[in-house]
């Protein structure tokens, strides 16, 4: 018992950490997409603020993907 | 964050399982470069802080842990693979500048060289900081975006190690980004400004309040840049290491075409993310200094 519920923990943690991100991100590439199609002369710029806006959201998924990492080497 | 998640037996060869596979490869401490074998350094008494490893009893290399009491052996100064990498960036760097132009004629490198510069200077520079600071910074903005550009692009390379998953190297870089952000902040500003400030524009009663939260929040912003940076490389890597692993954690050797084809995917998804991570970092700065920076008057005038 003494690792394994930090594997748990870091399994489960994981997880959500991926829906949250998969939400996000899919709502940044939607606005992205629907933005193209009204306007498509201004599809160069929304695709880098898509991109930039996608990278920012990863930062902080990845935030809690670092505190994972520890988890697995909880006693 | 626990050392002993990167310190691991280097020298013995063993069935190994996908995280151990995982975390021989993410080794700060690694001794090996490229097929070359790096020296230790046994350093004099009065320089003995910069010890950063430790051979313990049973003849392995592992990392000097800072805290805890788990440090038995003799103290040694590893040259690192992350060391040499971290030199020869700078010099290639200062090569590519080099070939970029031949008898005052730019050449083809010198291109890409010139584009790379001028986009750091007018869509992260000019826009963010202004004219005068935005030109007075671009060479600041360009050290970061080409030294973290080929630190991530040569971490890509097989037998490579990864610098920027190091948080040793991703945290100077955010306290280099801090100091210049807070000294630009006083020069523009002056000194009371800059501490009136912290203060938010609040009655005085609320000072012991407002200070610490403005603050922690001057703080964050510098230590969120280290650990996005951190974070997107070490677990870009990981991802990649532990589908390579696939073979050896499944033991059969039918999951191999599986195996190298997600790893191939998810290795030019790297490909875009080291790119992506230096110009994040650099946008991120730029953005930091500019709103460190804008003056007061700008509030006011409207006319262009």
């Amino acid at each position: 018992m003494t690792g394994s519920i930090g594997l748990l923990a870091a399994g489960l943690g994981a997880g959500l950490v991926t829906l949250g991100v998969g939400m996000g991100i899919g709502k940044v590439a939607a606005a992205a997409v629907e933005g193209i199609a009204r306007q498509p002369e201004a599809a160069g710029e929304l695709r880098t603020t898509m991109i930039i806006g996608a990278a920012l959201i990863e930062g902080v998924a990845l935030f809690s993907a670092v505190i994972c990492f520890m988890l697995t080497n909880a006693q | 964050m626990n050392i002993a998640l990167f310190s691991q037996d280097t020298d013995k060869a063993k069935d190994m399982t996908s995280m151990e596979y995982i975390v021989t490869h993410t080794d700060p401490m690694s001794s090996h470069l490229w097929g070359l074998h790096l020296p230790q350094i046994q350093l004099p008494e009065w320089l003995s802080f910069l010890n950063n490893g430790v051979i313990t009893a049973d003849g392995s290399l592992k990392a000097l842990n800072m805290v805890g009491t788990q440090n038995i052996g003799t103290e040694v100064f590893q040259i690192t693979a992350q060391m040499v990498v971290s030199l020869l960036v700078p010099v290639l760097i200062l090569l590519w500048v080099g070939m970029a132009r031949k008898n005052g004629k730019l050449t083809r490198s010198g291109h890409a060289l010139e584009s790379l510069v001028l986009f750091v200077r007018d869509q992260l520079a000019i826009p963010n900081m202004g004219e005068r600071i935005g030109k007075a910074l671009t060479p600041f903005l360009c050290t970061v975006f080409f030294f973290l550009l080929l630190l991530n692009y040569i971490s890509l390379v097989p037998g490579s190690p990864t610098v920027t998953s190091n948080i040793a190297f991703t945290a100077v870089l955010a306290i280099c980004v801090f100091v210049v952000t807070n000294i630009m902040s006083i020069k523009e500003w002056g000194l009371k400004s800059y501490l009136a400030h912290l203060t938010g524009g609040t009655h005085w009663a609320m000072w012991p309040i407002m200070i610490p939260i403005e603050v922690v929040g001057l703080f964050t912003k510098p230590f969120a840049l280290a650990i996005r940076l951190f974070a997107n490389m070490t677990a870009g890597h990981i991802i990649i290491y532990a589908l390579l692993g696939l073979t050896a954690t499944l033991g059969t050797y039918a999951i191999a075409p599986v195996s190298i084809g997600m790893s191939l995917f998810v290795y030019l998804i790297e490909l875009l993310v080291c790119f992506l991570q230096a110009f994040i970092f650099t946008l991120l700065a730029a953005l930091f200094i500019g709103l460190a920076t804008e003056s007061h008057d700008h509030h006011e005038e409207h006319a262009h």
